[in-house]
Order: structure tokens, then sequence, then C-alpha cells
């Protein structure tokens, strides 16, 4: 199931936060939280939902048995085979087309992939238990001593499909004693109606538009046309995935989870650096130290460090070279920020800073959208094909008039400012009543336009393609 | 102090519960069982509710038909939809003169045509039912009216041709003729705009240059270039008018040795009100405040109008030629009341002229006006007739045949394949 659909809205989510508040016994509010989670699995993979269920057992089993041995020798097997499973299981089921393509063209060989296909979230729960179980041997962090809780954790359907990656640490203590406040329930409705405005009226109409120029015949694009349809993918994935984690947050507020903050703000980022640290934070911080320090961080052979992290880094985004590439493009740039392009560009106005992120990062996003290389190569043609005869088109700027307004809206919300309009009135004017109201209306106004485009995306006339 | 935290407290409440009540309503609201099962605006089938079976249920096909399902259902839908369109056309300026639509899931559109095709033909005047399409790129909107844009290509027209020849070497006796309908934009695109299509007259010319010697050609375009200011085709549909549809038949008369009926004293009805398939698919509302309609004429000669059948070429049930039932957004159906695989006239003019006619949905408002002319008209839907073509030919007797299409469907690989496979 998907957050932004009408029967999550409608019957999901509603009936779930009913059963969840009807009684106040924690380990009622425990298992409808995990009935709901698997149901919302199954919703998409119901034959899936075993290897979740399986794959929990075995890090839940491998943490206990760390805690057992700790001190000893036997200790490190339960981490060996945490790393080993949740490994195997990504290549089994994420890699193995990839990895067998590979071989096979490099070997001349002709094996066959089992091709399984991609279980939902398999790259999220993987990393949240090897996180855990890593945590637990590290005593960082207490091993969960209820499988139900454990499950819970891993199941959790706020994050289950596209994130955050949720440490165990964080909400270790949630897990087993949660305080739901009403204060945090309102703030997750709001921030919920916010990640679903922003999916819904944001990213999917930038979808639209994504498709119509990048999908189309490229050879007969514009420059202009290939500009445009590549900023229309820097507005989609953003709002698209940050609109996502905003719904998860939401939702964890709304049962009583505190989870970290997965985006700030990413296009005003000053470098490629600073970008990273506020795109996919649970994601970056989670190879920092889970990766990158192991290795030896900024200690010894930093280059290296950094270009492993960002190969797998691009990996981890899918199963394609473009992936690997997208990673060692910012790979690229973050070692010559560390060399020295930061130290010049803090002697800059900071306004170059910012030109300069974007310059890198937009273009970056080419790379990431096709994997077909071919194809990659002709839109990156396009794109600096300046000059040519055919650098503009009419429909073009029909789009661009046609979405203006909405274009505007959403290149402010790329920006802090309502942020810190949010923040002026809150702290200076002390929440005033017209401030408290507008902002229950808006949640209703965001709602009401989500599910007016959620319907109308059914609307789908049968006519004329038929004559 | 407490008199904030009280008043904070209480905002918090009313957030949560108008959220979690709203969509809890919604909720039982949906679960109120719908009696539609056709959404007539979108003239499709809504998506019924699953039927259970294992491998349904394990593959997520179960649950994804539930949540089409769902969608499809939804109270108020038909509202919420227009919220939806009036909010998309309020996120930029809409240009009073232009206005371009994308048609975003015509992929889905098609697959779906594929699931629920035929029954919508023969048991009611749904219309114009092509079982697959073509990818249209664009409507274009222009002084409340609605076009589409020709963009096809001079291989796909000569391969049109082709298929045209080899009716005409394999049929000798038989007189062939071909009919191009142009389309609408073709007389109305001003100089700014030129670029939005192909002109519809060099590929016409492509085509009837690739065409044997002996295919007549009737030049249809050109005569409806003269009346380019009158009502030959609709605002909101992708149609022509009868009126159209008579200024072709008059240039057909002329390549065929034919004196044209003339429509001064002939009497008429119309269906008014009618808002089209471009209109369904934009809904925009300057074609919403242009409505179509639908005139067709009630000559004075009799004729008897047969239903025929793709099983049984001896098969003909006595019907009548308008399906005068048609009405709102199916209102050019009332010419031969729709897309009917193989239909036939006779008339009182016994001169041995026999003539058949293949056609997609342009050929409808075409085909009533040889009543005047021909002893015999058969009709054949090129999309939906499945029958023995040439035998049927034969049985009845025909020796002229006429290939009557739009533009479009004269450049679409599915057309031109329909068409060739009628000989099989």
């Amino acid at each position: 199931m998907v957050f932004a659909s009408l029967i999550f809205l409608f019957l999901f989510l509603p009936l779930n936060l009913l059963l969840y508040y009807s009684s106040k016994n924690a380990n009622w509010r425990n298992w409808v939280l995990i009935i709901f989670s698997l149901a919302f699995y199954s919703w998409g993979e119901p034959i899936w939902i075993t290897l979740m269920i399986f794959s929990a057992l075995i890090d839940y089993i491998n943490a206990l048995w760390i805690e057992k041995y700790r001190g000893t020798k036997w200790a490190k097997l339960g981490i060996v085979s945490t790393i080993f499973f949740n490994l195997g299981l990504l290549i089994t089921f994420k890699y193995d087309v990839f990895i067998v393509e590979n071989v096979n063209s490099i070997f001349d060989t002709s094996f066959t992939s089992p091709g399984y296909g991609l279980p939902i979230g398999i790259s999220f729960y993987t990393f949240q238990t090897i996180s855990y179980v890593v945590d637990v041997y590290r005593g960082d962090v207490k091993a969960q001593k209820s499988f139900p809780k454990f499950l819970m954790f891993v199941s959790l359907f706020h994050q289950l499909v596209a994130g955050p990656i949720v440490r165990y640490a964080h909400i270790a203590d949630e897990i087993d004693n949660r305080k739901e406040k009403l204060s945090d329930i309102s703030k997750g409705v709001t921030r919920f109606c916010i990640g679903l405005f922003k999916k819904v009226v944001i990213a999917n109409i930038a979808a639209e538009l994504v498709a119509k120029y990048m999908d189309a015949d490229i050879g007969g694009l514009s420059t202009g046309a290939a500009w445009f349809g590549l900023l229309m993918f820097a507005i989609q994935i953003y709002f698209d995935f940050s609109g996502y984690s905003d719904m998860a947050i939401g939702l964890g507020w709304m049962f009583g989870f505190h989870y970290h903050e997965n985006f700030k703000y990413p296009y005003t980022a000053t470098s490629i650096t600073d970008f990273w640290r506020r795109w996919h934070i649970s994601l970056g911080t989670f190879f920092k130290d889970y990766l990158y320090i192991p290795l030896g961080g900024n200690r010894k052979r930093v280059y290296l460090n950094l270009f492993i992290v960002w190969f797998l880094t691009g990996m981890w985004h899918g199963a394609s070279w473009n992936f690997i590439f997208w990673g060692l493009y910012f790979f690229v740039f973050i070692a010559l920020e560390k060399a020295f392009l930061l130290k010049w560009l803090s002697k800059l106005p900071k306004f170059i800073s910012h030109v300069y992120a974007l310059i890198i990062i937009i273009p970056g996003w080419v790379i990431f959208y096709f994997t077909d290389t071919a194809k990659l190569g002709a839109y990156v043609e396009k794109l600096f094909s300046f000059g040519a005869a055919n650098a503009w088109s009419a429909e073009l700027t029909n789009d661009i008039t046609t979405n203006l307004f909405w274009l505007i809206f959403t290149v402010i919300l790329c920006m802090p400012v309502f942020h810190k309009v949010h923040d002026t009135i809150e702290n200076k004017l002390k929440k005033p009543a017209y401030f408290q109201v507008g902002s229950i209306g808006l949640n209703i106004v965001f709602l009401f336009l989500c599910v007016a485009q959620l319907v109308g995306k059914s609307y789908n006339p049968f006519i004329y393609f038929r004559f | 102090m407490s008199e904030i935290t009280n008043n904070g407290r209480r905002t918090q409440l009313i957030n949560v519960i108008l959220f979690v009540g709203l969509l809890t309503v919604g909720g039982i609201a949906s679960l109120v069982p719908k009696k539609e099962t056709i959404s007539e605006i979108e003239n499709r089938k809504l998506t019924p509710f699953p039927t259970y079976s294992d491998s349904a249920l394990w593959s997520g096909e179960y649950f994804r038909q539930l949540d089409l399902y769902y969608s499809d259902n939804f109270p108020l839908r038909n509202k919420w939809i227009n919220v939806s369109s009036d909010f998309r056309s309020s996120i930029g300026f809409q240009s009073s003169e232009i206005k371009m639509y994308d048609p975003t899931n015509d992929t889905e559109a098609n697959e779906k045509a594929d699931t629920t095709k035929k029954e919508e033909i023969i048991s009611g005047p749904l219309p114009d039912d092509g079982a697959v399409g073509e990818v249209k790129k664009r409507v274009f909107v222009f002084k409340n009216r609605a076009f589409e844009m020709f963009g096809g290509g001079p291989a796909m027209g000569a391969s049109y041709a082709n298929v045209i020849n080899s009716y005409n070497r394999s049929l000798p006796g038989v007189q062939v003729y071909n009919l191009i309908i142009p389309v609408a934009l073709e007389f109305e695109i001003t100089e700014k705009y030129a670029k939005l299509q192909k002109p519809n007259r060099p590929a016409i010319e492509h085509i009837y240059n690739t065409l044997d010697s002996n295919i007549k050609k009737v030049w249809a375009i050109d005569e409806l270039r003269k009346h380019r200011s009158e009502y030959i085709y609709f605002n909101t549909d992708h149609h022509w008018t009868s009126l159209g549809a008579y200024y072709a038949y008059r240039a057909f008369c002329q390549t065929a040795g034919l004196v044209p009926v003339s429509l001064d004293t002939i009497a008429y009805k119309t269906k008014a009100s009618f808002l089209g398939s471009l209109y369904r698919l934009t809904r925009d509302k300057g074609l919403q405040s242009n409505p179509d309609s639908v005139r067709y004429y009630l000559f004075k000669d009799s004729v008897n109008f047969y239903v025929g059948s793709s099983n049984n070429i001896s098969y003909w049930n006595k019907s009548k030629m308008y399906g005068e039932g048609a009405s709102g957004p199916n209102s050019y159906s009332v010419f031969l009341q729709g897309d009917l695989p193989i239909v036939k006239m006779e008339t009182q003019h016994k001169n041995g002229r026999k003539i058949a006619i293949v056609k997609e949905s342009y050929g409808n408002a075409f085909a009533p006006y040889l009543i005047n002319n021909y002893e015999k008209v058969v009709v054949v839907d090129q999309r939906y007739y499945t029958g023995d073509f040439m035998t049927m030919l034969k049985a009845e007797g025909i020796n002229e045949l006429l290939f009557i299409n739009n533009i479009f469907a004269a450049h679409t690989p599915f057309h031109i394949e329909k068409i060739k496979n009628l000989r099989k």
C-alpha cells in the first residue's frame, strides 16, 4: 500500500488510529501496529511478508546471541551472521540480475539469474536491522527481548517502504515505553498533510512533465525542453521522497514515535558535501557510521574510503551501472571539496557556493534517471547542444505558462521560506489564534486538494484513442 | 499561562478530530455500495470488485484491482474530478486563445480498451470503440474548439496506399476509390501555429500518388476547404459533422460521375448539447461553453437497412439507419447506429451500382448520402468486421469499393493492419 492512495487515507489510517487509541494497554497498541503494518506490507507484496518476518527473526536471534556471548569470541558470530544474511538477501533479491548480467558479459558465460523481483522495502529494512545488530554488538543499545516488539520495529509501516532508515537506537525507548501526547498527534497530522501535499500536488504534477519530456523521443527535444524536463525531475524526486519522509515522520508522531529528520532543504546546499548532509540524511549517516568510519574514516586512506562509500551509495539506489556512476559523480566532487574546493568556496560570496552546488546537483539527476546508457548519452548531448537550431519550442512555453503559479510556488518550497515565516509567527507573536485556526484550515485544504487529485487520477476517459 | 496552554490544547484537539473525523466519515461513505457500473462521461466500465483467487492474492493483482475499484467508486467521484480539473487549470495562466492538453494515461486507456471492448458496441449506443488506439500526442484548443494535430509520416502513408493497391489488384472488375479525410485543424490553423501539425494536403497527395493509377482518388480536402467557414467539424469532438461529410460526398460524386443530392429540401433532425470526445478528454471550460449539435438528414428515398454479422454472410437483420436513441456524449452514434461491424442499405435506385465502403467512424456520417445514388451500399467497419470480406463482396454483387479514412487512420499501423487483415 502507499500513503498517497484513497484506501490508505479513508480506510486504513482512520481505522488504525481508532483501534490504536481504543485502549490504553501498551500491549494492545503494539499488536495493533504490528497487524496493521503486516497488512500494509501484504497489500503490495503478500508473498514477501514471510521473507521479512524470517529476516526479522534471524536478526532478533543474532542480537540475543551477541548479548549472551558478550566478551567471548562467539559474539562475533552473531554480527557476521547478520551481515552475511542481510547482504545475502540484497544480493539475491536486488542485485541478482545485475551481477549475473555483468558476469555473463565479462566472462562470456550464460548464467541465468533467479529473477525473484525486488521485495518492497528490502533496501530499507535490511539496513535497519544491520544497524540494530551492529549497535547491540558495540554495546550502544540493549538487545530487544520481545520478538513482537522487534517485529514491530522492523515492520512499522510508517517507514518500511521508503524510509527514512530508522535506527533502533533512536526509538528503543519508544518501542518499550512510549508516551503518546495530543500535541504530538496534532503535529503529526499537520506534518502528514504537508507531506501528502508535497507528494500529490507537487511531485505527481512534476512527474507528468518529467514523463512528457524525459520519456519523449530524445532526438525531437529542444535544448530548453531537455533542461525543463531535468528540472522537473529534480523537483519530482525531492518532493516525492521528502514528502514521503514527512508523512513517515508525521505518522510516527501520531503513534508516539520520534524519527529523525531525513531532509533539510537540500537544494539550498552550499557544496556537495553539504548537500549530502541535507539529502536522505538517514542513508548518509548510515554509511558514515557503519562503513566510512570503520574503514578508517578521515584517518587513513581517506580517498579510497570515500570511493568505496560513494560506489556503494550509488549502488544502493538501484542495481544498474548508472546509479553507480551517479554515486561516483558525487565522489569526484566530494573528494575535490575535501582536497581544496571547500576552502576556496569559503572565501567567495555565499551566493556562488549555492550556484556551484546546484550546477553539480541538477545535471547529476540525469545520470540517476536513465538506466539505459545510450539514452543517457543522447539526453546529455541534448542538454549541452547550446546554439542549436532547435533551442526552444512553443509547447515548452505553453507548459511553463500554464503551470507558472505552481512552478513559482514549488521553487519557493525548495527554500525554507515558509519555515521561517512559521517560526517567526510562532516565536515572536506567541501563536496568535488566527495562526492556529489558519494552520488547521491549511491542513484541510491540503487534504481536500490531495483527495481531488487522487480521485482525478482515476479519470480515465476511454474515447478517442479508439477511433 | 494556563489559558494559552488550554487554547493550544483545544486547537490541537480540533486539528486531530477534524482530520480523523473527515477521513472516517469519508471512509464510511465509501463503503456504501454503488449502483453505477459504467462511467458515462468516460465511456468505460468502472473497475469491478475483484474476484478472489489464490493466485490473484499472492501476485498482488487482487489488491491492485481493489485499489482501482475503490477509486472508481469513490463517493462524489465526478465532483472530485471537477475540483481536480479546476485546480489544474488554476495553477498557471490559461491563455484564452490556445491551450494544449496531454493525454497522460493513453496507454492505460488502451489497455483497458482490450478488456472492455465488444459488449458495449453491440448492446447499446455507446459509440466509437476502437479496441486498440493510436497514441495521440496532444489536443489543441483554439477559440473554444478542440483540434487534433496530425503528424503522420510518408512511410506510413505509403504503407496504407499499398494495402489499398493490393485490394485493387485482386478485385478486377471492381472500381476502387480512396478518400482521405483531413483533420479540422487543416482549415483553421494560423501562421502562428503552423508548426503544430503537418499540413494534410501533401500527405494526402503522397498517398494518392502511391495508389495505382486506376484507383479513383477523391479530393474531398479541396471541396471541404471551399466551405471551411461552415460547420463542417465539431467543436468538441474529433469527428466531422454531417455537413462536412456532405461536402466530401459531393467530391465523391464528382469523381464517381454521380449527381449529388441537394440538401436544401431535405428534412433533418438535430441532437443538441453534444459535448464530444475532445471535451471529455480535456474537460476544458471553453469547450464546455461551446457544445455541438448533431444534424442527421431524413432522405426522401426509402431505404431498407440491415445489420449483418461477421460470422455469417447471409445473415441480415432489418433495422434502422439512424440510432435515434443516441444522446449526450454518444450523439455521433446516431449515424448507422454507431460502429457496427457490417451494415447494408438497399434502395429503390435499381441502377446496378453496388458499393462497399470500408471505413472507421468518420465513414458513419458519410455513408447515408450514398443511398441517393446507389442500388446497394454495404458498410464495413475495418476495426470490427472479422468475417470473410472478399466472399461477402462477391455474394453481394459489389462492383465499387470505397476506402474512406481520416488522415490519422491512414497513418496508423493499427488501422492499416486491420484493413489488410480484412482479406484473410
